[in-house]
């Protein structure tokens, strides 16, 4: 198969195969993968837009992919969930949204369309993003790309599991508190997670709003780079997308890869992400890799964040306060799944009680957390000391980048898990996203890039942490951890 | 240190218009109660002077023009944002009586 997209540009260049052959070759693989990574395929859909590629391409084009009108033209996508798009089933992993068919596309799907992507479906994920394992989705579990028993990571657990189990090329997923990258990590692929702002998130479906992004999950950095480079950009859809501006990120890599030295970068290596409780393949994998930028020249510099201890307290509260209000809007009245006893209610507490019986156990958990955290009496001990600490991190991440261009740990302190391990225990399974929560709390791009496997064939991933805006830093780095690592 | 006990999982769902049966309440006790004892350790943060963060960028965010953008209509010119009404009635949403 081929690696990356521009080997799939060089295939359709030489004829040596089609948009429609190479989507009709995904959509046979969904169909006899028992993954579960879809929710829904858009066949009829996908196939038209790959039947009208394959003509243009012959006529229109003279046979040559137009790289630079549309740069990922005829690549095959999957989209997580919690993505809008016209006239095509969204349901954010949820039963609430069993049936929504939204009338607008979000911004991120809407510009990888027009680059040329065809979008194969919509990837199942944890129900409104809540989760580290895929295991909260109402359509089911989704399972490990490689080994059966074990959990791809989540939320974007069907992204992960779709792009290495072969099912699209590349896909979409959504990262509020680790929610790209340990998937990524798991399942052993890229994924990158920008800096808040990067890409508009018109037509995301919002979890916690001060800190959801849309990202690219991939086979390879350069893919990344690319989707990520076509996505990003201000959007009036979105106030709070910034205007700085967006690089030729996949010459970036590019460039690396033809001449692999990290000389002259300081990496950081912070000491509170060392545990104790790292699994000691984990641990092993990542100081190899250290190692082996040490090697390669760059400079590796000890450093401490030291409010790292407080992320997953801080993280769940801040998350949660933002969904118990973001999921207000799921009343029944405008849209989603309306129960029949719900028209029977006296009242309209008592409707919204029927319509909300929809939602699943973790969101009802959050939800409950979310609005105690912001009750009155509550709010001061809780969302507001959340908030000040959130502070106190990203300056331990401003102090920082004042020594070092880059900062690298592990993503998750284990490599996947067994389905239904953890699930019994929230706790538990929010320690999973102890590494990856800090970035997000900061608003820093970050990105998980597959390093090594452990004794039982599962893949670890390293994490890195670039300064706000310097995506161009992550990615070269990115690129070059691909080059030297095996 | 608050105590999570089964009247305060009670009126917090009250409050978020969730309807729980007694074995979620009981589930929840638990799981809440787990969930902030691990929170607590933010109370010892010295916090003293510092500005919350409770947005994702910096300073003000811009203004747009006050501009009316059609919303997206079907073939037959209805509001495309009706089809995913539970009920419709006169181009509107129609909800059970809530006046009695």
């Amino acid at each position: 198969m081929y690696k990356t997209i521009r080997e799939v540009h060089e295939a359709y260049d030489t004829k040596k195969t089609t948009p429609l052959e190479l989507t009709r070759h995904y959509f046979s693989e969904i169909k006899k993968s028992k993954h579960n990574a879809f929710i829904t395929i858009c066949e009829d859909r996908a196939t038209k837009q790959a039947e009208l590629q394959t003509h243009e391409l012959n006529t229109k084009y003279s046979g040559k992919v137009p790289r630079q009108e549309k740069p990922l033209f005829g690549i095959p996508i999957g989209i997580k969930d919690v993505l809008t798009m016209d006239g095509v089933r969204t349901t954010c992993g949820s039963k609430m949204l069993d049936n929504y068919i939204p009338p607008y596309t979000a911004t991120a799907v809407e510009k990888l369309e027009n680059a040329g992507a065809i979008s194969l479906g919509k990837l199942n994920m944890d129900e409104f993003a809540m989760g580290s394992s895929n295991e909260n989705s109402a359509y089911g579990s989704v399972i490990h790309p490689t080994h059966p028993d074990r959990v791809p990571g989540g939320s974007s657990g069907g992204s992960g599991t779709a792009v290495a189990a072969g099912l699209c090329f590349a896909a979409l997923g959504t990262d509020t508190g680790g929610s790209i990258r340990l998937p990524a990590s798991f399942c052993g692929i890229v994924g990158m997670k920008p800096t808040y702002g990067r890409i508009s998130r018109y037509g995301q479906i919002a979890f916690a709003s001060s800190l959801d992004q849309i990202g690219p999950m991939t086979k390879t950095v350069e893919d990344a780079a690319l989707l990520c480079q076509v996505m990003a950009g201000q959007d009036a859809y979105d106030s709070t997308t910034s205007d700085a501006p967006v690089e030729d990120w996949q010459k970036a890599v590019r460039e690396v890869e033809n001449t692999p030295t990290a000389k002259g970068y300081k990496i950081g290596v912070p000491q509170e992400y060392f545990i104790d409780g790292i699994h000691p393949e984990v641990r092993k994998a990542i100081e190899n890799t250290i190692q082996v930028l040490k090697s390669q020249g760059a400079e590796i510099v000890p450093i401490s964040l030291p409010h790292t201890q407080y992320a997953v307290a801080t993280y769940y509260v801040i998350a949660v306060s933002e969904a118990s209000s973001n999921l207000s809007r799921f009343d029944g009245v405008r849209f989603g799944v309306r129960p029949p006893q719900a028209m029977e209610a006296k009242n309209p507490v008592e409707f919204y009680k029927k319509v909300r019986a929809n939602f699943g156990p973790e969101v009802k958990q959050r939800i409950i957390l979310g609005t105690f955290a912001l009750s009155s009496g509550y709010f001061d001990a809780y969302y507001r000391r959340a908030s000040q600490v959130r502070r106190l991190m990203r300056q331990d991440f401003e102090n920082a980048f004042k020594e070092v261009d880059l900062i690298v740990s592990p993503v998750c302190p284990t490599t996947a898990f067994k389905l239904g391990e953890k699930s019994k225990d929230p706790l538990q399974m929010y320690l999973s996203d102890i590494f990856t929560i800090p970035a997000s709390l900061a608003g820093l791009p970050s990105m998980s890039v597959p390093v090594a496997k452990d004794s039982e064939g599962l893949s670890i991933g390293i994490h890195l942490i670039a300064p706000r805006f310097h995506e161009t830093v992550l990615f070269k780095m990115a690129g070059i951890i691909e080059k030297v690592t095996p | 240190m608050v105590e999570v006990n089964e009247a305060l999982i009670k009126k917090v769902a009250e409050l978020s218009r969730l309807e729980l049966n007694e074995h979620e309440i009981k589930a929840y006790v638990k799981s809440i109660g787990d969930i902030l004892k691990h929170v607590d350790q933010l109370s010892t943060v010295n916090v003293d002077g510092v500005e919350p963060m409770y947005y994702g960028v910096d300073g003000s965010l811009r203004l747009r023009e006050d501009v009316v953008i059609p919303f997206p209509t079907d073939e037959n010119g209805k509001p495309k944002v009706l089809k995913n009404a539970p009920e419709v009635m006169h181009d509107g949403f129609k909800v059970p009586p809530i006046i009695g």
